[in-house]
């Protein structure tokens, strides 16, 4: 008995058919999971963008809060009159008012040049906003209640003035009246903010 | 696929068939004196790949019942293959049933073998169907086919029982015992008569039961049934002594197999045909290389299967992918859609912001810084006070020099750091080695009253000699120009808000 030559034949087109079919189905696989690999790329780019976009969002609505209590404060820091200059000629009324009314034996003061002030962590190439004019006083004064006085009546007299040192020496001269001389330094400040 | 085709070979030639839903269909008869070119037209002209189906009908075969030991696994093979050359010579048709195995001593298996003893008969037709664009499915003899009509039809009894059934080959009576061939013997009759003759189906089934009886097959204490397949009815049911006769009518038969019965049909070949339709899986007489094709496709319709199933587990997988990647794109526009709605926000929250003078974090370290002055400017009235109030339990000191600041006095603050304002006393205590102790006591009663100072750090910067025991004691040590002993402290006090 002999048999067909080429029996084999027979499976070519199964064969020819099957390989096309796994062809497909795996061009079929590989492309979807491609395809999802790239829309969740995208979904995942799109999250990040949203989840900054919200970071901005709250960062935008915490600065805005911040804006309006930082100029509420503002506002009522120039209701103090910190926004007004120095004014020497009615701080040197002030005083000759005090020689007269306190008795002062001795008065001597001068004036510094309008200086600014800084915060040491503000970088040294920005602008400052804050000045103040130091005056140095050396005042001879009877007794500790009039030192008082005359160091409130020059504090009050202007919000701003900020009294930063003083010193208190108990007169003992020969030839001259029990006093005290005082020495104090006071900052007239002023805040000058360039316009929004 | 093309429908599958039996071809039934018998002495009187070949007819080739095909059996769809219950019904037999005859297409062609091929006799052997026609010679073999219109069978090989007729290969010709079926679809390629067309399963065919050999089932033989011819008088030469033969049967052999063997008790053999129990043999599994590899050896079993060439076991059998050795006992069929021993018992069939050269003859390339041959099969094996297995009837079970012995109920005692070494629990022997008893096997009958098969076989076409004449290929002559089978090899030409066989030869153009191998070359052929057909393929040769199985070869099947008449014999074991019969089997699957016996079993229905004698059903219960284990004593051994006869079927005969006419076919266009001829009279075939088997034996059946326990459902399974035991023995087949067909009678070939004259190709032109059409039913056989009575007396010759008696004489035969006679003839084949005193065999069996010879061989001990059949028992002899009791008569053997014997079921008669036929299309006409017996006048006479009486077959001798030991027999018991039982015709059925093939209408009958059909209706106990559940096959389909036509009244053209005078032998039992329809329903023969439809229980191979029905039936695949019979003892196979064809040699292995036969089969190749066969086997080819098989395997083809299992690499097809497979590669289908591959197929559509990647069409799923594909259609799993899409739906995620929908979802994921649909994640992906809602995501950029709420991220262009909250830009929108961000836009009109900024355009609605007021403007500032400086930028927010420079304006609020400016405010910061100018309420701290403010908190800082309440002058040295409270801290003088607070000293006041201290020293009025120590009567009778002189006070010599106070200098008061706010520390730090030359440096902004930066923050919400307390501030604090520092007071340096100077007391003059009693002068002379005689008033040494007034002077210690006077300086330890200054000292114990700056203690009271309600959170207040007290450094003392020089003090009489007397009271340091670390230091020596000179009498002479005085400052420059001043003679007076000194008591100097440094108290720190925190600023409280105005």
């Amino acid at each position: 008995m002999t048999l067909s030559e080429t029996p084999y034949l027979r499976l070519r087109t199964p064969a020819v058919l099957g390989s096309l079919l796994l062809i497909a189905a795996i061009g079929l696989a590989v492309g979807s999971h491609h395809l999802l690999q790239s829309a969740e790329n995208r979904a995942r780019l799109a999250a990040q963008s949203l989840a900054q976009t919200q970071h901005r969002l709250r960062e935008a609505e915490l600065t805005a809060g911040q804006t309006r209590e930082a100029l509420s404060r503002h506002a009522s820091l120039l209701r103090t009159g910190i926004s007004r200059p120095t004014d020497r000629v009615a701080w040197i009324e002030q005083l000759e008012s005090l020689r007269a009314s306190l008795s002062i034996a001795q008065l001597d003061y001068e004036i510094s040049p309008e200086h600014p002030l800084k915060p040491t962590a503000v970088p040294a190439d920005t602008p400052p906003v804050l000045f103040a004019n130091t005056l140095h006083v050396r005042a001879d004064l009877p007794h500790e209640d009039a030192f008082l006085e005359f160091i409130n009546t020059l504090r009050k007299a202007h919000t701003p003035i900020r009294p930063g040192r003083c010193q208190l020496s108990r007169l003992e001269e020969a030839g001259r009246a029990p006093g005290l001389t005082a020495r104090c330094d006071l900052d007239w400040i002023h805040l000058r903010l360039p316009p929004p | 696929m093309a429908a599958p085709y039996i071809l039934y070979l018998s002495p009187a030639g070949l007819a080739a068939f095909t059996v769809s839903r219950g019904s037999v269909e005859h297409h062609q008869h091929f006799a052997p004196d026609d010679g073999l070119s219109p069978f090989e037209t007729f290969l010709s002209d079926l679809p390629p790949g067309t399963r065919i189906s050999l089932l033989v009908d011819l008088p030469d075969e033969a049967h052999h019942l063997e008790t053999l030991p129990f043999v599994r696994g590899r050896d079993r093979r060439p076991m059998l293959a050795r006992r069929q050359d021993h018992l069939f010579g050269d003859t390339p048709f041959r099969s094996h049933q297995s009837l079970g195995r012995e109920r005692s001593g070494r629990r022997d298996e008893r096997i009958l073998f098969a076989a076409l003893t004449r290929p002559g008969a089978i090899q030409p037709w066989l030869q153009r169907i191998l070359h052929s664009p057909c393929i040769l499915a199985e070869v099947v003899s008449a014999s074991f086919l019969s089997q699957t009509l016996a079993a229905p039809l004698h059903s219960g009894s284990p004593s051994p029982f006869l079927l005969a059934h006419t076919t266009p080959a001829g009279l075939r009576v088997s034996c059946f015992e326990h459902g399974q061939l035991r023995f087949s013997r067909l009678t070939a009759s004259p190709a032109s008569q059409a039913s056989p003759d009575p007396g010759l189906v008696r004489e035969e089934i006679r003839r084949s039961f005193d065999y069996l009886l010879s061989q001990r097959i059949v028992p002899r204490d009791h008569p053997t049934r014997v079921v008669l397949l036929t299309a006409c009815d017996m006048p006479d049911a009486a077959a001798g002594t030991g027999l018991e006769l039982q015709p059925m009518h093939l209408k009958q038969a059909a209706l106990a197999l559940k096959l389909r019965h036509d009244a053209s049909h005078t032998d039992s070949l329809p329903l023969l045909l439809q229980a191979l339709a029905a039936h695949p899986r019979l003892p196979q007489f064809a040699p292995a290389e036969a089969l190749a094709g066969h086997r080819q496709q098989q395997i083809g319709r299992l690499a097809g299967i497979l590669a289908g199933a591959i197929f559509l587990a990647c069409l799923g997988y594909t259609g799993i992918n899409l739906l995620a990647a929908r979802e994921q794109r649909s994640l992906a526009e809602a995501s950029l859609r709420e991220a262009a709605l909250q830009e929108v926000r961000i836009e009109e929250l900024i355009a609605a912001t007021p403007a500032t003078p400086l930028p927010l974090e420079r304006l609020n370290q400016t405010l910061d810084m100018a309420h701290s002055l403010a908190a800082s400017s309440i002058g040295p009235e409270p801290a003088l006070r607070q000293l006041t109030a201290a020293l009025a339990s120590a009567p009778g000191f002189r006070l010599h020099e106070l200098e008061w600041a706010v520390s730090p006095s030359d440096l902004l603050p930066t923050g919400p750091a307390p501030l604090t304002q520092t007071l340096r006393i100077r007391f003059s205590l009693p002068p002379g080695p005689e008033q040494t102790r007034e002077r210690v006591a006077q300086a330890q009663t200054l000292l114990t009253a700056l203690g009271t100072l309600a959170g207040a750090q007290i450094q003392v910067l020089r003090q009489p000699a007397e009271m340091a025991s670390s230091e020596p004691l000179r009498m002479t040590e005085s400052l420059p120009g001043d003679t007076t002993p000194q008591l100097e402290v440094r108290v720190s006090l925190p600023v409280s808000p105005p």
